[in-house]
């Protein structure tokens, strides 16, 4: 109970801070911008592996989607990082931790509620890009059935849930960048750091990914995480079961550590 | 429970080769408002950090109740106060940061939150967000947090920072009531006056090291406090102090002063007589608690 009332309390918090909005908004107008240059340049800048790129104007179901191929390399990391980078390091910029360590309430449950925050950010923003991607191509070109990769027709309804399925299962890897920058605010106490450190995170490990010999370790790499949700369209290769399991490693490594760091550390002068 | 409120024993932290706390042993009774004192960069802050479980110690042990803070928040379940300044989030209202620290302790009813504020004077300020509060609301925001767990041991850190006159005044009044309550307070500062009005017991901390612990009034006999002579041949009365036994004796201010026993004083006013060197005045000074301070500080340093 206390921790559900101390996450209570934390995601309060999150709530009365003006960088929580500031990335909720970012992430709106992120997806409201795609949307607009896509209206306007049709198919520019959509990956053509990206499923059912060739519907992208016959059904507005399809351009969410491309903004999530589009969103692992621009804008996730920063966006997430954004409020998740904050969340410790800021009760060191306002030299609180010194009031909430002498309370009754352990590091242990001030910590996991923390996390949960995190987590409960991750889930606002990707909500809020999925509804503003949604709305907006629906708006240029309406909602209409797609055919699937393995050529079933899905209606349009069953479109939009398995958009809204494929949205669920990018939280899976964004979660391990909540993860990673939630570490690292914990470790630098530096909300700057943390973003810079979150971002520099996402492009090494694509760049591990696309280094040749790690073929047969690519479909266990975060970046293949991201594509998961492709699964759900009837893309081979991709797996929502996998990339379960692999983002829970990857997201409980950088907890944990940031758990080390966090339980023993020394609380002293600003 | 163990009786004693704070037992810290041989307590050391060191940052690399300096020690910043070095074996510093501290008793504070029941019912005691135990005035830390020491000047800026004695150790008091890291003591009481320590004390309250924020940063290890490399050496000591520290008792609150019989327990031990380093071993768990358990050992604060009787304890509030805070650490320099207290802080809150500026983006809370006074009563919402008060909320949430009532939600770490486990829950604390509305009305005794518009009851510890309304204590120290916040209640009509309390819906306004901590950022737009002055550096005094804040303390006295800060003591409100503190007695909402309604503690047996209060910790007081610089209490008195950016209070004004009026506010300083309801501090001491409030610091002086509590031990009634059944509330031991440990009060650290640097204003010495504050110490001197409301505290019964005092350590004196310097450079890590403690310089005296005990009651006031044995502090204040501890150091015997000079004479003021004034005479109608200093010159010749400063020799027959020194031949009298008198400690130290200097000329300084037109006046001869003496550090001496009373035996020595009135074994030197009959000399004088005798040598017939008028006694114009004759007084012993009264040594406030801030020139005990300086001299301890001082003597260490």
């Amino acid at each position: 109970m206390t921790l559900i009332r101390t996450y209570r309390w934390e995601t309060r918090k999150l709530v009365r801070q003006k960088r929580t909005w500031a990335g909720l908004l970012a992430a709106a107008l992120y997806a409201l911008a795609f949307v607009i240059a896509l209206s306007l340049k049709k198919h520019a800048g959509i990956p053509p592996d990206l499923p059912l790129a060739q519907q992208l104007t016959r059904s507005g179901v399809v351009l969410p989607l491309a903004l999530l191929a589009f969103a692992t390399f621009f804008g996730a990391p920063v966006i997430s990082a954004l409020v998740a980078g904050d969340i410790v390091a800021t009760e060191d910029a306002n030299n609180t931790l010194k009031m909430i360590l002498t309370r009754s309430t352990g590091r242990g449950t001030i910590y996991a509620a923390k996390a949960l925050a995190a987590a409960t950010y991750g889930i606002a923003l990707i909500a809020v890009m999925f509804l503003t991607s949604i709305i907006g191509s629906i708006a240029s070109w309406g909602l209409h059935g797609v055919t699937l990769l393995n050529g079933r027709p899905a209606t349009a309804g069953h479109a939009l849930a398995l958009d809204a399925y494929a949205y669920a299962a990018y939280l899976l890897p964004l979660a391990v960048l909540v993860a990673v920058a939630f570490f690292l605010s914990t470790a630098t106490r530096n909300s700057a750091a943390a973003i810079v450190g979150t971002v520099i995170f996402a492009l090494a490990f694509q760049g591990i990914a696309a280094l040749p010999g790690l073929q047969g370790a690519k479909p266990y790499l975060l970046p293949q995480q991201f594509d998961a949700w492709q699964a759900l369209f009837g893309q081979g290769g991709a797996s929502i079961g996998r990339a379960a399991w692999t983002c829970a490693l990857y997201s409980v490594i950088p907890l944990a550590a940031g758990w080390a760091i966090f339980a023993r550390r020394d609380v002293a002068g600003a | 429970m163990s009786e004693v409120p704070v037992e810290v024993r041989g307590l050391v932290k060191a940052y690399g080769p300096n020690r910043v706390v070095d074996a510093v042993d501290l008793t504070v009774e029941q019912g005691d408002i135990y005035g830390y004192l020491g000047p800026n960069g004695a150790g008091k802050t890291t003591t009481l950090r320590m004390m309250l479980g924020l940063i290890r110690r490399d050496g000591g042990s520290v008792k609150l109740f019989g327990r031990d803070p380093a071993a768990g928040i358990g050992a604060l379940e009787h304890v509030a106060g805070f650490v320099e300044a207290p802080t809150f989030y500026p983006y809370l209202t006074g009563r919402e940061n008060l909320e949430f620290l009532g939600t770490l302790d486990g829950g604390v009813p509305g009305r005794r939150l518009d009851e510890v504020l309304d204590r120290v004077g916040l209640l009509d300020r309390a819906r306004d967000r901590v950022g737009t509060y002055s550096l005094g609301m804040r303390q006295r925001l800060g003591i409100a947090a503190s007695l909402m767990r309604s503690p047996k041991l209060l910790v007081l850190d610089e209490p008195a920072n950016g209070l004004d006159p009026a506010g300083m005044r309801d501090l001491r009044a409030l610091v002086s009531s509590l031990p009634e309550q059944g509330v031991t307070v440990l009060y650290s500062s640097h204003l010495l006056s504050d110490v001197e009005e409301v505290c019964n017991r005092v350590a004196i901390v310097n450079g890590g090291k403690i310089s005296f612990e005990g009651r006031l009034d044995e502090l204040r006999a501890s150091f015997a406090a000079p004479y003021r002579l004034e005479t109608g041949d200093d010159g010749r009365a400063l020799v027959a102090a020194k031949a009298s036994g008198a400690l130290d004796a200097r000329i300084e201010n037109g006046a001869l002063w003496l550090e001496a026993s009373s035996d020595v004083i009135d074994r030197l006013t009959v000399t004088l007589g005798r040598a017939g060197i008028p006694i114009r005045s004759l007084g012993q000074e009264r040594r406030t608690l801030e020139d005990l301070f300086f001299r301890l500080t001082e003597e260490a340093a």
